[in-house]
């Protein structure tokens, strides 16, 4: 099974959940999620994952000065995306423990 | 420094956003106005936390694309602009490869080149300088002093200064860095490479190379003057010769030499062309072979002894 695909369907919530630590731009997040286990996570989907979520209101942005070349673009959670975060960790953990007990009861 | 390299990473992420371009032009232009801007936006970040050529970096311009516009939940592209990229993204891989490959071998390998070469340059610069000194004498080896492979003594010893002067201001050691050192790089640089050009043009004209002689008529292939000189060196005629070359059967043409040098050619209306011998340079028209023969015989062969019937050569006995 195809771990990208997965991924898909969740990254908006793996996005919020890197945010709800603490603000962060967008390489930045990329980085946290391959360090977390998504290797194969592309800059283009986490960036695009962000203007959307960005568009919707769930995620705020703001330039701040980097060091190692032009200002990056800082995201912080705002409620609507923390709202947002607290529907899709439920959701997420639905579907996983349903996940669970379905292939514990293949299992027996 | 800086500022050149700023621009080059700028120029990338340029190229970059544009090779993208094509693969939103299904959607509407506020749409792909946006799409353009986050992936500037992106590559700037990733190419300054990590260096690097975008295509390297972020992937190919088609899939992160692709990637892009279903992240931020556009739909796929549609089939024909896809493949209306496709020369485009061939010639941008190419273009990629070629560039890669120049800045990281070409241009590296060229450095390296001309760091090694330069203390040649320095050698061939003093002797430049000293040939520019004194061409003439150069060219015709004849000097009041002893001969050393046809060079003067003198020209050689001032030569060899030239040349302990020329890698002292290669290295730096001669004039101290500023105006006074860059005009005397820039000035004996340019001096010795007139020089080069002057004896190349002089070495040219002495062989005859682009030298042309051509008839009317019935084709006739020109003579080498290469196989003049080894003709003349067999039959040991080092003041001068003549020289009777062309087709054996036809005899159409004459060529005289003097110390392998031919001063002029020609081709004129008349039945063969003649070249002018040494200081003499003149050419003459004539009507036939044996106005030929009779003009060599006359104007020129009294000073350099009879000729000589080479049986695989081609006129006089005939």
């Amino acid at each position: 099974m195809d771990s990208t695909q997965l991924l898909k369907g969740v990254l908006d919530v793996a996005v919020l959940a890197t945010l709800q630590r603490g603000d962060s731009y967008g390489y930045a997040i990329v980085t946290q999620l391959r360090e977390a286990g998504h290797e194969r996570v592309g800059e283009a989907s986490v960036y695009g994952t962000l203007r959307r979520l960005a568009d919707d209101g769930a995620v705020s942005s703001y330039s701040a000065p980097s060091a190692s070349g032009p200002n990056r673009k800082y995201y912080s959670l705002t409620p609507h995306g923390t709202e947002q975060l607290h529907d899709g960790t439920k959701t997420w953990r639905h579907f996983a423990e349903t996940m669970h007990y379905l292939l514990q009861e293949n299992q027996r | 420094m800086t500022a050149t390299r700023h621009q080059a990473t700028d120029e990338r992420i340029d190229a970059y956003v544009r090779q993208c371009e094509p693969y939103f032009a299904d959607l509407d232009e506020p749409i792909r106005m946006s799409l353009a801007s986050d992936v500037r936006e992106i590559v700037a970040e990733v190419v300054a936390e990590l260096d690097g050529d975008p295509a390297d970096l972020v992937g190919q311009p088609q899939a992160f694309s692709d990637e892009l516009r279903a992240a931020a939940g556009h739909p796929p592209p549609k089939r024909s602009a896809a493949t209306a990229t496709q020369r485009e993204q061939l010639g941008s891989l190419i273009a990629g490869a070629i560039r890669r490959w120049a800045t990281s071998t070409a241009l590296p390998w060229c450095r390296t080149l001309f760091r090694e070469l330069r203390p040649a340059w320095w050698v061939a610069r003093g002797l430049g300088v000293a040939l520019a000194l004194d061409v003439d004498h150069l060219r015709s080896g004849h000097g009041l002093l002893p001969e050393l492979f046809g060079l003067g003594v003198i020209w050689l010893a001032v030569a060899a200064v030239f040349v302990v002067l020329s890698v002292e201001l290669g290295r730096g050691s001669l004039l101290p860095k500023g105006w006074k050192r860059r005009i005397a790089i820039f000035g004996s640089s340019a001096l010795a490479i007139w020089a080069f050009v002057f004896v190349a043009t002089d070495i040219q004209s002495a062989w005859g190379f682009g030298a042309t002689i051509s008839f009317e008529g019935d084709a006739i292939p020109a003579p080498s003057l290469m196989n003049a000189y080894e003709f003349i060196e067999v039959n040991d005629l080092s003041s001068g010769a003549v020289l009777f070359s062309g087709d054996a059967t036809y005899g159409e043409f004459l060529q005289v030499v003097e110390s392998l040098r031919p001063t002029e050619t020609a081709n004129r209306d008349g039945y063969a062309v003649l070249i002018g011998l040494g200081e003499q340079n003149e050419v003459f028209r004539v009507d036939s072979w044996d106005a030929v023969i009779d003009l060599v015989q006359d104007r020129f062969l009294a000073d350099f002894g009879p000729i000589v019937d080479y049986p695989d050569a081609v006129g006089v006995g005939r």
